[in-house]
């Protein structure tokens, strides 16, 4: 767009300004944040800025609370990435009307590149704009855009997002200090608000487990435990759903901290909990108590209760069943806790049982995707990359291919949407699709997969997050054995020279978890080498292989 | 708000979000002649009390008309209320509903120099109190005498006013409370009606309840679908708003049974289904005319504006405003047909970005056939006002008139 363009944008935005009373709705766009800085300097006065973060998606609250009198020029930011614009323009659509009655003018920056899916997410809301659209991208010059990490997928389902976009860590500085203030206000008066201050201290506990404060992150919950504690003890109709609730924070804030036994007592105070609560009022409290069954099945898993995990996500599941049959909602949670049920069959050696449950899983995920693609595509993408290993399970190898071609073909569409997101995911099913191939003996497609995998999730340890360097160093060890099969033992030793290094380094910081993949992969290299000394040409016996990747959850 | 008489005032009269009501309803309406209007008040008029659906899309003038209808309809005592202002619409249910339409009754009443309320009913109404209120209120406040005000006898119902919308463990507890106790709560209502319209000299009771049309479809679908027969039992003539996509959803039929037909209010036809000019095109022209002084935009310019607008009011007042807004930036008195064509154009160029390839040779389609099949993908484009839903004896679509420019050739 020239400058004239730009200059004749902003003076209509001005116009708009001058001379409207009531509401008005100015859809802006941006490219980088020096562009809204430079627009509102020209504007004849300051505007009121109100940032949308991933701690404050629904900007609502924050809107209706502005002061009716003087009118204001609101400035709405969304600054919260790509993960995170289905939930605020959620909020905006659904809320547009309440947003109307502020007789407020608002400026709505957007990220230019999130223009066309924020419309088709919100609708309701973009109707409400006027002027067009002030497309303001690249209006400062001189400037370059800035480099935005954007936030993968969280890793398990139940937890908070594991990754947070580095450009955040300011703000959440700068909020959690607002929300210390906060508390030490109301501490500091005769009677404070108990409710109040536990809220507070969850709030808190968010925003430091987003800073990567663990240790206060559990202070921050734990206090906020023992205050809904206390106001259940007096009032439990009121506060037990919100001690449930907090409970269940605590539980994977301790996970995080590596206090696997004590997140899963608190996940189970918070299972007993909702089990009271759905007792009294199963309408209200099932679904809730079905989450936290789903949860507590996790917590078990990891500390090797893989019998009793199996009973808890059963349990979900059978009451997400009852309550699918009146809203059809449930059958969402219901398609995820099948999932996680198949993993757990599977574990226990129940394969036939486990691939039952993932084709009812996908069965499911199928039909919501036909409904909503542009929401269940993902979900449908992970159970079927989950099928292909149950099929695998049960030598069932041709359909466990066709399986996970689908599961690779879903995902390369959703990476061409959204390649933050769904690289990692691709990576992982081009992983398995290689691991498949191979059995089959269709030997080059899988070196073909296998590469794949790897350049993608080089590009992933460099560009996005050092949390891919376990999956990199995977698909090197397996990039290696295709070579070895193939009897291209210089390119099996590089590749996995290259993946001992990486466990190494893991295995340095993470002695438990990585130490074992360390020595398979020393057997793999010494496997290389032996076949190397005698003879180049022989192709020698094949490397063990690591598994496929794990099943999602 | 008086016409206006410059484009600086233009930008203010041409507000596409205020309905009007009011002193603006006295100066801006412009009559519609709409069949579905005569329908809504041809059925108020028969005897036993009535519900009515009324839906629309956005823009075309719902809460214009309900205004007016409130404003103009001889007979009935009217109640008009939006549950955005008295209810939470992230949760709202039936019962809220019925609580609402009580309290907002008895408000009215509370109001009235004139109106009292039988000593028999009130008893009645502070039973069912008793039942329903949260915290107890003064021991002192139980014995006082009707004439003492309706407030005061029914502190306990009174305080639950606002408390609906702001208090979701209110709303939660109010819920547990009222639902054993519906049939008392109709019985009171039914007394209410019966005692007040002894009072207004054979005006009957109306309720108008908007803006359930806003909320999410599954808020619609709870209070029409699913306590439909509840709603329609509430023993007095109410006006509901209600959802256009719950309107075409496979559970209308069961809606229908419990509410009969609805009525739906139709965009004005701008043009026909063969593209020649509609009546609508004169009703715009007035809609304009009445808010601005005739100097203020060049004939040709306003005629673009009407059938760029597709027959919606609020369309033609955004698009309009707009184009002040161009002829404003230009240092220009009057909007020519330059501003429009600018204004049009940028209201195209974010249609442009945000249409796929499919969904431009679907309303291609549309454009040609003038008929639409059903799919989330044909009420994408409902609701993403890129097709629009005209009545002529029976429904017909057509593509917004911004979008037709840039859709793809036909296929011959």
């Amino acid at each position: 767009m020239s400058n004239l363009d730009h200059t004749r944008l902003l003076s209509k935005l001005k116009v708009y300004l001058a001379h409207t009373q009531s509401s008005i709705l100015l859809v802006c766009l941006y490219s980088s944040r020096t562009d809204i800085e430079a627009v509102e300097k020209q504007l004849e006065r300051p505007t009121t800025p109100l940032e949308i973060n991933p701690d404050n998606l629904s900007f609502i609250r924050a809107w209706l609370a502005l002061p009716p009198e003087p009118r204001l020029t609101v400035s709405v930011r969304y600054f919260a990435g790509p993960k995170f614009l289905e939930d605020m323009a959620g909020y905006a659509n659904y809320q547009r009307d309440l947003l109307e009655r502020q007789n407020h003018a608002m400026l709505f920056w957007l990220p230019s590149e999130f223009f066309e899916r924020f419309v088709e997410l919100a609708p309701n809301f973009w109707a409400w704009h006027s002027g067009g659209l002030f497309d303001f991208s690249g209006y400062a010059p001189n400037v370059q855009p800035e480099e935005v990490q954007f936030d993968l997928p969280a890793l398990e389902r139940d937890e908070p997002h594991t990754l947070e976009p580095e450009w955040n860590v300011e703000r959440l500085e700068r909020l959690y200090a607002l929300e210390r203030e906060t508390l030490q206000e109301e501490l500091a008066k005769e009677e404070p608000d108990t409710a109040y201050v536990a809220e507070l201290y969850g709030r808190m506990a968010n925003i430091s487990r987003q800073l990567g404060e663990p240790k206060r992150t559990f202070e921050e919950s734990q206090n906020s435990v023992n205050l809904f504690r206390i106001l259940a003890q007096n009032n439990p109709d009121v506060f037990t759903p919100q001690l449930a609730i907090s409970l269940n924070n605590l539980s994977n804030h301790l996970k995080s901290l590596g206090k696997r036994e004590l997140a899963l007592k608190t996940i189970q105070e918070a299972v007993s909990l909702r089990r009271a609560l759905a007792k009294g009022n199963p309408n209200l409290f099932s679904l809730n108590l079905a989450t936290s069954l789903n949860n507590l099945s996790n917590r078990l898993d990891e500390v090797g209760q893989h019998e009793e995990a199996l009973e808890a996500v059963q349990e979900a599941v059978k009451l997400q069943r009852i309550l699918s049959q009146d809203d059809p909602q449930v059958l969402i949670p219901l398609a995820m806790s099948l999932n996680n049920l198949s993993n757990y069959l599977s574990k226990l050696g129940h394969y036939e049982n486990a691939f039952k449950t993932i084709q009812e899983s996908v069965k499911l995920y199928r039909k919501l995707a036909e409904d909503r693609p542009e929401i269940f595509t993902p979900d449908l993408a992970m159970s079927l990359h989950n099928l292909s290993n149950h099929l695998h399970n049960l030598n069932h190898e041709e359909a466990a291919l066709e399986t996970i071609r689908e599961a690779v073909t879903l995902r390369r569409v959703l990476v061409i949407d959204n390649p933050q997101a769904f690289t990692p995911d691709l990576a992982n099913s081009l992983n398995n699709l290689s691991n498949r191939l191979n059995t089959l003996e269709y030997r080059e497609a899988a070196l073909e997969a296998i590469q794949e995998a790897v350049a993608l999730q080089r590009v992933l340890v460099r560009d996005v997050h050092q949390a891919f360097i376990p999956d990199l160093a995977q698909s090197l060890n397996n990039l290696s054995s295709r070579h070895n099969t193939l009897g291209q033992h210089k390119d099996a030793l590089e590749a996995i020279q290259e993946s001992i290094a990486l466990y190494e380094s893991l295995a340095r910081e993470y002695p438990e978890a990585f130490e074992e993949d360390v020595a398979m992969a020393r057997a793999n290299l010494e496997r290389i080498q032996s076949t190397l000394e005698p003879t180049l040409t022989n192709p020698g016996n094949p490397a063990n292989e690591t598994v496929s990747t794990p099943p999602e959850s | 708000m008086a016409r206006a008489t410059n484009l600086e005032e233009a930008i203010r009269v041409l507000d596409p979000q205020k309905s009007l009501d009011g002193e603006t309803l006295n100066e801006f309406y412009v009559s519609r002649d709409s069949r579905s209007l005569k329908k809504i008040e041809n059925l108020l008029k028969q005897a036993p009390p009535v519900k009515i659906l009324f839906t629309g899309h956005r823009g075309t003038g719902k809460s214009t008309e309900l205004a007016r209808l409130q404003k103009d309809l001889d007979g009935f005592w009217t109640v008009r209320f939006s549950v955005y202002d008295k209810l939470d619409l992230n949760d709202l249910k039936h019962l809220d509903l019925f609580l609402t339409i009580l309290l907002q009754i008895l408000l009215k009443i509370e109001k009235s120099s004139t109106l009292r309320l039988s000593k028999n009913t009130l008893e009645r109404a502070k039973l069912l109190q008793a039942e329903v209120e949260i915290e107890k209120t003064s021991t002192e406040l139980t014995s006082v005498e009707v004439k003492v005000g309706l407030k005061e006898s029914l502190l306990g119902l009174f305080s639950l006013e606002g408390r609906l919308s702001k208090e979701a463990v209110t709303r939660k507890k109010v819920r547990e409370k009222i639902e054993p106790h519906l049939s008392e709560l109709f019985n009171l209502l039914s007394e209410i009606v019966r005692d007040i319209e002894s009072q207004l000299d054979g005006k009957r009771v109306l309720v108008i309840v908007e803006d359930i049309d806003k909320a999410d479809l599954s808020v619609g679908k709870e209070i029409f679908y699913e306590h439909g027969f509840s709603m329609s039992q509430i023993p007095l003539s109410i006006i509901y708003t209600f959802p256009i996509a719950l309107h075409s959803s496979e559970h209308m039929r069961q809606i229908e049974q419990n509410f009969g037909d609805c009525v739906t209010l139709a965009n004005l036809k701008v043009r026909d289904r063969n593209g020649a000019e509609g009546p609508g095109v004169a009703q715009m022209m007035d809609l304009l005319e009445k808010r601005l002084e005739s100097h203020l935009i060049e004939p040709d310019a306003q005629k673009s504006l009407i059938l760029a607008s597709g027959g919606i009011p609020r369309i033609l007042l955004q698009l309009a405003r707009d184009a002040c807004n161009e002829a404003l930036v230009d240092g220009l008195t009057v909007v020519r047909q330059a501003d429009v064509d600018r204004a049009i154009n940028e209201e195209r160029k974010s249609f442009q970005r945000f249409l796929s390839k499919a969904q431009l040779r679907l309303l291609r389609d549309i454009y040609d056939t003038k008929t639409m099949d059903v799919g989330e993908e044909y009420a994408r484009l409902l609701h993403g006002l890129s097709v629009f839903e005209y009545e002529n004896g029976e429904a017909w679509f057509d593509v917004n008139p911004v979008v037709v420019k840039f859709l793809p050739p036909a296929i011959p």
